[in-house]
């Protein structure tokens, strides 16, 4: 008995028994939502559906030597067809029910993977490991809609890297770069992550959808941007200008900032390569020669670099349009001006200079920020990126070793100096 | 009422976009078995290692070239390949581009790449026979392919970057048929 039987049964007035009733959601197995309770029998009906494949399989394989070709092929579809059978069952009777669906998304995919291997064992074919792997996202991507199944989601997310790497050979997907497919594959998933957000839960697949695509958007430009450093270093910085653009939304900024991949990673990525920028020696290695003609640079390429730079550049019009100039993340203009200086093509020694001198602009706003908010974690973040940037200073020119020794000492009290100061500030205001 | 019958509606769509896609893998299969252009290949190299597997053989298929093309390793490469005087089939050139002109190439992929010498093994690299007869198609192998007079040939049908291993010869019998006798 579910609870609004046990409810309607009881002796509660309506208006009592309607107040009550979400308290009990988190115990009813049988509810619509994701919740922690019915999060392990979820669990536990994925690993009840991979054993009872693994076991066929076993009892198959014992076997496979006498059987015939015909048989093998019946065999190879016969996991296939139970799965489609309680995919029906679960959508004609169990709709509302979420382990259901869940599960049987989770054992179709494995139902077909097994069919594919089966057919290729069937010829003694394995050489098209990338092709079947493929072909398992194409067939699972419509059940990820049909049943609103996260866990098969994620699945899908897996099986997709191949694409990458894999030239393949399906008719559908050789005509197109290897790029274009995976971004097309990218994009098909993305109506269901956006189904997932606007449910507005603290879904742990949403978090997981958040780490993954922005984790996948990231190697995706490093290993599309091959053939001109600038290029790369301009369409990742865009990038991640707007994926700080996108943690500061609302709603990531009032969610949990476990949620706010796209915070983290945006804004850790681009202090990082302004460090590496920084460096004389990386700078020569990286920049040997002048940009060279566009003739060099693949379509692919230069495409994806005027979407994210004109995405980048529109955010940032707005951004102007809605906010006061000082309330505006600094980080936009620290990528923005490093886009630029290596935009204008300027010489290395003085794109050296240029680099530093905004790092080092940008860290003293950040310490000020800090002095003036009361953030201590702000202020830390500046005076780390100081540090950082004296010390590879330090390491990059021949300075005697006891210099270099009292200046690490003097930045250490500098730091536990300032830091000593705001805090006694806190307490004081307080 | 509506939405449950767009959603009853695109599983039975699902379904039947699965079973095709399993199809067409079939199909694929049988295509190339049937109107793949037939070519031998010699094995010459033998490791003892070759006959560790249960029911299969390895046939040592590595191959060697040499170029001034930029190849790493696990990229894809395309073999074409073609007839030669004596019967076999010989590799005449390498790229990572699909070739247009011809359908007869198989994809492999380089396993070792140093000093612009590229490693790579065909992807018909494995023969399979019924656990039963194991131990006399080893012996049968073994034998044959350290004595220089016989020849030691794979069968292969290849069709647009696929190959598929059909059987193993010595000296135009099938090592199937020697067992069967």
């Amino acid at each position: 008995m579910n609870v609004s039987e046990l409810l309607k049964h009881s002796n509660f007035k309506p208006k009592f028994a309607e107040k009550i009733k979400p308290s009990y959601k988190d115990q009813n197995i049988n509810s619509s939502e994701l919740t922690n309770s019915n999060c392990l029998i979820l669990l536990f009906g994925i690993l009840v559906f991979m054993l009872v494949i693994l076991g066929m399989k076993t009892i198959i394989s014992h076997y496979w030597d006498s059987l015939s070709k015909l048989s093998r092929f019946i065999i190879a579809f016969i996991p296939f067809f139970i799965a489609q059978t309680l995919c029906g069952y679960a959508i004609f009777r169990k709709k509302d029910n979420v382990i259901w669906r869940e599960c049987v998304g989770v054992f179709i995919f494995l139902a077909f993977g097994s069919a594919i291997l089966m057919i290729s064992k069937i010829y003694n074919f394995y050489n098209d490991l990338g092709d079947s792997v493929i072909l398992c996202a194409f067939a699972i991507l419509p059940f990820v809609y049909i049943l609103k199944s996260s866990v098969t989601s994620l699945i899908y997310l897996l099986l997709i890297i191949p694409i990458f790497f894999y030239s393949s050979s399906l008719p559908v997907l050789s005509s197109l770069s290897n790029e274009l497919n995976f971004s097309i594959f990218l994009l098909a998933i993305l109506p269901y992550y956006y189904y997932l957000y606007r449910k507005k839960s603290d879904n742990i697949f949403l978090l997981i959808f958040n780490w993954v695509v922005s984790i996948y958007l990231v190697i995706f430009t490093f290993l599309l941007m091959n053939s001109d450093s600038r290029i790369y270093i301009i369409s990742s910085l865009s990038l991640y200008s707007i994926f700080t653009y996108i943690g500061d939304t609302p709603y990531f900024k009032n969610n949990s900032i476990a949620y706010n991949s796209y915070k983290i990673i945006g804004g850790v990525n681009i202090l990082i390569f302004a460090c590496f920028l920084s460096f004389q020696n990386v700078l020569d290695s990286v920049f040997i020669e002048k940009l060279k003609s566009f003739e060099s640079i693949l379509f692919s390429e230069l495409f994806f670099t005027i979407l994210f730079s004109s995405i980048f550049l529109i955010l940032l019009f707005r951004e102007f349009l809605m906010k006061k100039i000082q309330n505006i993340n600094c980080l936009y203009y620290l990528s923005l001006a490093i886009i630029c200086f290596i935009l204008f093509g300027l010489s290395n020694s003085i794109l050296l200079v240029c680099i530093n001198v905004v790092l080092f602009v940008y860290s003293i706003i950040k310490v000020i920020d800090g002095f003036i908010k009361n953030n201590i974690l702000r202020m830390n973040l500046g005076l780390t990126i100081v540090a950082v940037l004296a010390s590879l200073r330090l390491i990059d020119y021949d300075i005697e070793f006891n210099i270099k020794g009292l200046c690490f000492v003097g930045l250490g009290l500098i730091v536990l100096g300032a830091n000593y100061y705001l805090i006694e500030k806190i307490r004081y205001n307080e | 009422m509506n939405k449950k019958i767009l959603i009853r509606f695109s599983f039975v769509f699902a379904v039947l976009f699965q079973l095709l896609l399993l199809f067409s893998f079939i199909y694929d299969k049988e295509d190339i078995i049937n109107n793949g252009s037939e070519f031998k290949f010699m094995i010459t190299k033998f490791k003892p290692s070759n006959l560790d597997g249960r029911n299969y053989i390895c046939l040592n298929l590595k191959e060697e070239f040499i170029s001034d093309e930029k190849i790493q390793i696990f990229d894809n490469l395309f073999v074409s390949i073609k007839e030669n005087s004596d019967g076999f089939a010989s590799i005449t050139s390498i790229s990572k581009e699909r070739p247009v002109d011809t359908s007869d190439y198989v994809k492999a992929i380089s396993f070792h790449s140093r000093y612009g010498t590229t490693n790579y093994m065909l992807p018909f690299n494995i023969f399979y026979f019924k656990e039963v007869y194991a131990d006399e198609i080893k012996s049968i192998y073994k034998k044959c392919i350290k004595d220089s007079s016989k020849k030691v040939y794979a069968l292969v049908s290849i069709k647009n970057g696929k190959g598929l291993l059909k059987d193993l010869f010595i000296d135009d019998v099938s090592i199937m048929d020697m067992i069967e006798k």
